[in-house]
């Protein structure tokens, strides 16, 4: 009688450590993920911040030159202003608030854009050694924000499917583990103008 | 008209890129870039537009500058972008083969020469360790100032090594390699370890003899053995210590290989950089 009695409480024993690893593992997993969807997210403010840093610089070198385009270059600073107040709180990267910020930014983006295209009828300031350097930089910021997204998202889906695999779907609705957005292909760009020669 | 043309390509490409780029995202990466050659190699110039004399001299050039500062400028040459842009193919190869070091320290310098009915296209990608030093507006320059010129007039060569002297010139003093300090550890650590292996042997062995013999003639047995043996064990050890040197022929010692080319080192890339058609 003895013996049945320690030999339940070792398979006790053994199961309550089998299920204690299993949750450890898939919540540390988890966890792992998400920190990984996190650095990917500082990475990604951090290039549309170096191109919300470039404007003003761009601006200031645009009125100097380009005097009708005030419309414009008002319309740029407007999308700056709307783009950098929308933030997101990196722990809690929801598909609705990620579509808010990317819409925000997807404005700016096309604003600059327009501006950008206008600035062709400016030779002068086409000209210019420091409008040529911006130029250049902003070019490189939107590479920087089309590979940042990429990256992004990719992190997003490596997080996503492991939370909702059968059966660790049940440990992240414990932790409330919640599914993160991605970024879509962008609607707005695709009506940026474009001129023929 | 030839800046104002130039110009618009610029902003239509960046638009492109974000629009396309995200497509092709979501449906997975098509091969489009070229497998990772193999042997490793800095300059690969798959369009051929380099004689052999060229690329070797490149590749010296840019073997040497890697062992010395382990950054690695990586020269690809193709005659087709399969369909995307050059910034993206030149990403691509960047993060796929992984050219520079853990301190994301690789640069790569895409060219797609320019034919009867294309445009040439030239791509600078810098990893993000190596963005401080080649800044956008310092690339743009490079392309357009060293590079372009040097294409017009149908000398690839020189385009190319312009860039690539430009951007040793730029990262000079930036990283240091670990060539000789870090893998020299290593190969010491290796050289310990066989030593210590085999005085470990050698007292086993000399052990047993000894039991054997029950003493008398045993001692001296055991002493020819520990002097054969640590002869031996120098052998070893010179000969594991030329071995990590020498060109990086990835045998036991340091987890990276040295000397040579020895290999792309996982370098990322975050896009930074841009291109220019001429």
């Amino acid at each position: 009688m003895k013996k049945k009695g320690l030999i339940t409480i070792i398979i006790v024993v053994v199961v309550v450590l089998a299920i204690y690893a299993w949750i450890k593992g898939s919540y540390n997993g988890m966890v792992q993920r998400q920190e990984g969807v996190e650095a990917q997210w500082a990475q990604v403010e951090n290039v549309y911040q170096r191109r919300a840093d470039l404007i003003p610089n761009l601006v200031l070198t645009v009125k100097g030159y380009a005097s009708h385009e005030a419309n414009t270059l008002k319309e740029v600073i407007e999308a700056r202003a709307k783009a950098t107040s929308v933030t997101i709180d990196p722990s809690n990267i929801s598909p609705e608030q990620l579509a808010q910020f990317q819409e925000a930014q997807d404005n700016l983006s096309g604003a600059l854009s327009r501006l950008l295209v206008n600035m062709e009828r400016y030779p002068e300031l086409k000209a210019n050694e420091n409008f040529m350097a911006l130029q250049s930089q902003l070019e490189g910021t939107e590479n920087r924000i089309t590979v940042e997204r990429q990256k992004f998202n990719e992190s997003a889906r490596n997080y996503n499917q492991y939370i909702r695999m059968f059966p660790r779907n049940i440990i992240a609705g414990m932790f409330d583990f919640e599914k993160v957005g991605y970024f879509k292909a962008q609607a707005g760009a695709d009506t940026a103008p474009k001129v023929e020669f | 008209m030839m800046m104002t043309k130039h110009k618009t390509t610029c902003w239509d490409k960046a638009f492109l890129v974000l629009t396309g780029l995200l497509l092709l995202a979501n449906i997975g990466f098509a091969q489009k870039i070229p497998a990772r050659p193999n042997p490793p190699r800095l300059v690969n110039d798959f369009a051929d537009i380099l004689s052999n004399k060229e690329e070797n001299a490149l590749e010296r050039k840019l073997v040497a500058y890697s062992d010395s500062t382990s950054t690695q400028i990586c020269v690809v040459t193709v005659l087709s972008l399969n369909g995307t842009t050059s910034d993206d193919f030149a990403y691509q190869i960047g993060e796929k083969w992984g050219v520079g070091t853990k301190n994301n320290n690789g640069v790569v310098i895409l060219v797609k020469p320019k034919t009867a009915d294309e445009l040439g296209d030239v791509s600078i990608q810098v990893g993000y360790g190596m963005e401080p030093y080649v800044t956008d507006a310092v690339n743009y320059g490079i392309r357009t100032k060293e590079m372009i010129p040097a294409f017009k007039e149908g000398d690839y060569y020189r385009g190319i090594d312009n860039a690539v002297n430009a951007i040793i010139g730029l990262a000079s003093g930036a990283y240091k390699s670990d060539r000789y300090t870090g893998n020299s550890d290593d190969d010491f650590v290796g050289v310990m370890v066989v030593f210590f292996a085999l005085v470990f042997v050698i007292l086993l062995i000399s052990a047993s003899r000894k039991g054997g013999n029950k003493g008398g003639n045993g001692s001296s047995g055991s002493r020819m053995g520990f002097w054969e043996g640590l002869f031996l064990g120098s052998m070893m050890s010179r000969g594991g210590r030329s071995n990590g040197s020498s060109w990086g022929g990835g045998s036991w010692g340091g987890g990276h290989s040295s000397g040579g080319f020895g290999g792309f080192g996982g370098g990322h890339f975050g896009g930074g950089g841009g291109s220019s058609k001429w």
